[in-house]
């Protein structure tokens, strides 16, 4: 992990998550065309995970931590769920239709780029910054 | 959580997703073997109508059930489908089911208790089951298999219920290859301007015998059924009847397609040609609005030029009027007219700006009014400077295709070089869009699609080529370079190719005239997609303007292969 100074770690990662809960909930709820209950219950849960937890640590609460983990393993378990789903789809209709073509691939993968970053790197940062050291946690 | 931990996790997780991905490809892929069919479906089709079907072991078997059928119908078709491959299929979810085939290469066997039943994609195309399972209105267009449809034909054939079909059946997806006669398939370089023109005048005679007598287009029509679809709209009439005017010219006066032309012009004159202040406008009810009246005058231009009835030229000027009175200082158009309240709207459609600096670009060629000419040459250098000019706008284009018509039509008498790298800007982009042969399991080379499995929709090759062969033809007349001209024409080949091998020419016996109740009643017709057999009017009015376009242009640069930079190819006679 950086050696970033405790307190500067706390701001990034805060707006951080309250600027991804905000993606989240513009993304799905303005950006998709059809309402569609499972992506939306769980993107409208990972907005208000991401959300809560990084006011959490910008205000420095003191279960902050334990939201903050809390939405990382959300965040990770729906990232990861969405990528694993969004290769075997893509896998399912090139065995369906064959070939695809440079385009089809390309799609998939700007998707998975823009997913990528938001719900498993991030999450994924946070929860090793998190991690125990020494029985203290790191806000 | 360590950071060990996590690099272990994500190793894993990668690792078990690759994994997961190369079953689920094996488990679906097909390995079509057209030498080995597992079994032939013998079909016999009458006017759209299966009489008589059979499963046989090898095609040249005989069957006593079709030979009956062929018996009892005279001037039937007997088709043979060979199964050349079978996989798995998801029945469940519903959504998986629907994108589960290849539209008009796949069907699906079913076996229930012993007995199998088969829906081919012939039976597929005769119900237009394909691309009719989901349906997204906001960008007009549907996608997948119609899962109902489908399940009560196996339902039928199995003798149970749909809902034992979905339960209780094993569902497999079969590859099929179908036998028989086809015409042969018109490529980007067996293309020639006779074809497209035979394409073109095709395209114009369907759309005459779809006109009534009162000059009403049968708007919307199912192919294999004839049956009408309702709906309506004012500037597709007047678009079919402009190219079914510019058709009668290319005709050298065809009888049927003028007096279609003219009872189309009628229609709109009767019905449509409204009052918006003190001008003339066309529109329904409370509100008129720049793209019909534009579309209606390129409809009344053309008659009135190819003398067809010289008196529309009193309409243009009247609509003309209309449309530089919709005109803003900055040169866009206002597009609709509030009749009630008497003042314009100032509001923006897609196409109609560039409809409407078509429009009057040809009342000024035919009536040699300078308003005209002046308001055209504004518009047009509205639409390539201020209409799209933004941060990426390089990398990004609007649907379009009239600005480049319209420049192209302006180039004798307003030349704009702007235009022109506008439009081969435009050009470029499309051509990075069209899709090669490879690009989807479809006969997809010289289409433009939204993605690898929507099966692409043939309008925008019609309606991209009407720019293109514009764009071609203003960039021989400014004398650009070879490396800028070439690949316009390469690109338009391959558009006009893929929507001749789509256009309906349905001579008895030939694929796909025998899935037709009335074949004659659709014959010329240029349809959605390939396996979208809704006809509507503006279908054949783009693929048959485009076809009529590149063959004038063709001609002429054959013809004139010495001529000089600067000298038109069109066949203008104004």
């Amino acid at each position: 992990m950086c050696a970033m100074p405790a307190r500067a770690a706390t701001l990034f990662f805060g707006v951080a998550d309250v600027l991804t809960g905000a993606l989240v909930a513009v993304g799905v709820f303005a950006g998709l065309p059809a309402r569609w209950w499972p992506v939306d219950v769980g993107a409208g849960l990972l907005a208000a995970l991401d959300v809560a937890a990084g006011v959490a640590l910008l205000v420095g609460v003191r279960w902050a931590p334990r939201l903050v983990r809390v939405a990382c393993a959300v965040s990770l378990a729906l990232g990861l769920l969405t990528v694993t789903m969004g290769a075997v789809t893509a896998s399912w209709l090139a065995g369906v239709y064959g070939p695809v073509g440079s385009g089809g691939a390309l799609i998939f993968g700007l998707v998975v780029a823009l997913v990528l970053p938001y719900t498993v790197a991030l999450p994924l940062a946070q929860l090793v910054w998190l991690r125990p050291r020494g029985g203290e946690d790191r806000t | 959580m360590k950071l060990r931990t996590a690099a272990r996790l994500v190793i894993v997780w990668v690792v078990a997703t690759v994994a997961t991905c190369l079953l689920v490809h094996r488990a679906f892929a097909l390995r079509p073997d057209e030498s080995h069919p597992s079994a032939v479906v013998a079909s016999v089709w009458s006017a759209g109508t299966l009489v008589g079907r059979a499963v046989l072991a090898h095609e040249a078997d005989t069957d006593a059930g079709i030979d009956a059928a062929l018996a009892a119908h005279p001037g039937a078709t007997l088709v043979h489908e060979s199964i050349v491959a079978e996989g798995a299929i998801l029945a469940r979810p519903p959504l998986a089911f629907m994108f589960s085939l290849v539209p008009g290469r796949d069907g699906i066997a079913a076996r229930l208790d012993g007995r199998i039943a088969y829906v081919t994609p012939d039976d597929l195309l005769a119900r237009q089951a394909y691309d009719r399972g989901l349906s997204l209105g906001a960008i007009q267009l549907s996608f997948g298999l119609d899962v109902p449809t489908t399940l009560a034909v196996l339902a039928e054939r199995l003798g149970v219920s749909a809902r034992d079909v979905l339960d209780r059946a094993s569902l497999s997806r079969i590859r099929v290859v179908r036998h028989v006669p086809t015409r042969p398939a018109v490529t980007p370089d067996s293309l020639t301007a006779d074809t497209a023109r035979r394409g073109a005048l095709a395209a114009a005679r369907y759309l005459a015998r779809n006109t009534d007598s009162d000059g009403r287009f049968r708007y919307l029509i199912e192919a294999p059924t004839n049956r009408r679809v309702p709906g309506y709209d004012w500037p597709r009439h007047a678009g079919a009847t402009y190219f079914l005017a510019d058709a009668a010219a290319a005709s050298g006066g065809d009888p049927d397609i003028a007096y279609a032309a003219l009872r189309a012009a009628g229609y709109i004159r009767d019905h449509a040609l409204l009052r918006c202040g003190p001008l003339r406008c066309i529109g329904d009810g409370g509100f008129a609005d720049v793209g019909s009246s534009a579309l209606a005058i390129l409809a009344f231009v053309e008659i009135a030029r190819t003398g067809l009835d010289p008196a529309y030229a009193l309409l243009v000027r009247d609509l003309a009027d209309f449309l530089r009175s919709q005109q803003r200082p900055d040169g866009e158009l206002m597009h609709v007219y509030d009749r009630t309240a008497g003042h314009p709207i100032d509001v923006q459609s897609l196409y109609f700006s560039g409809e409407a600096t078509l429009a009057l670009s040809r009342a000024h060629a035919l009536l040699h009014d300078a308003r005209d000419l002046e308001a055209a040459t504004r518009a047009l250098n509205h639409l390539v400077h201020g209409a799209w000019s933004f941060f990426g706008s390089r990398y990004y284009w609007s649907e379009e295709h009239w600005t480049c018509q319209a420049a192209d039509d302006l180039w004798d008498r307003a030349p704009s070089q702007d235009a022109l790298d506008y439009c081969l800007g435009w050009a470029a982009y499309n051509r990075k869009l069209m899709y090669g042969p490879d690009d989807a399991p479809l006969d997809v080379d010289g289409a433009y699609g939204v993605g690898p499995f929507v099966t692409p929709r043939l309008t925008p090759a019609g309606s991209r080529s009407e720019a293109t062969v514009a764009t071609l033809d203003m960039a021989r007349r400014a004398g650009r370079p070879q490396e800028q001209v070439e690949p316009l024409d390469g690109s338009m080949r391959r558009s006009l190719a893929l929507l001749l091998r789509h256009q309906f020419a349905l001579s008895p016996g030939v694929y796909p005239s025998y899935l037709m109740a009335e074949p004659e009643a659709v014959d010329g017709a240029v349809p959605g997609s390939e396996v979208d057999w809704v006809l509507r009017i503006d279908y054949a009015q783009h693929a048959g303007n485009a076809l009529l376009r590149w063959a004038e242009a063709a001609s002429a640069a054959t013809n004139v292969q010495a001529e000089q930079p600067g000298e038109s190819l069109r066949t203008k006679s104004w």
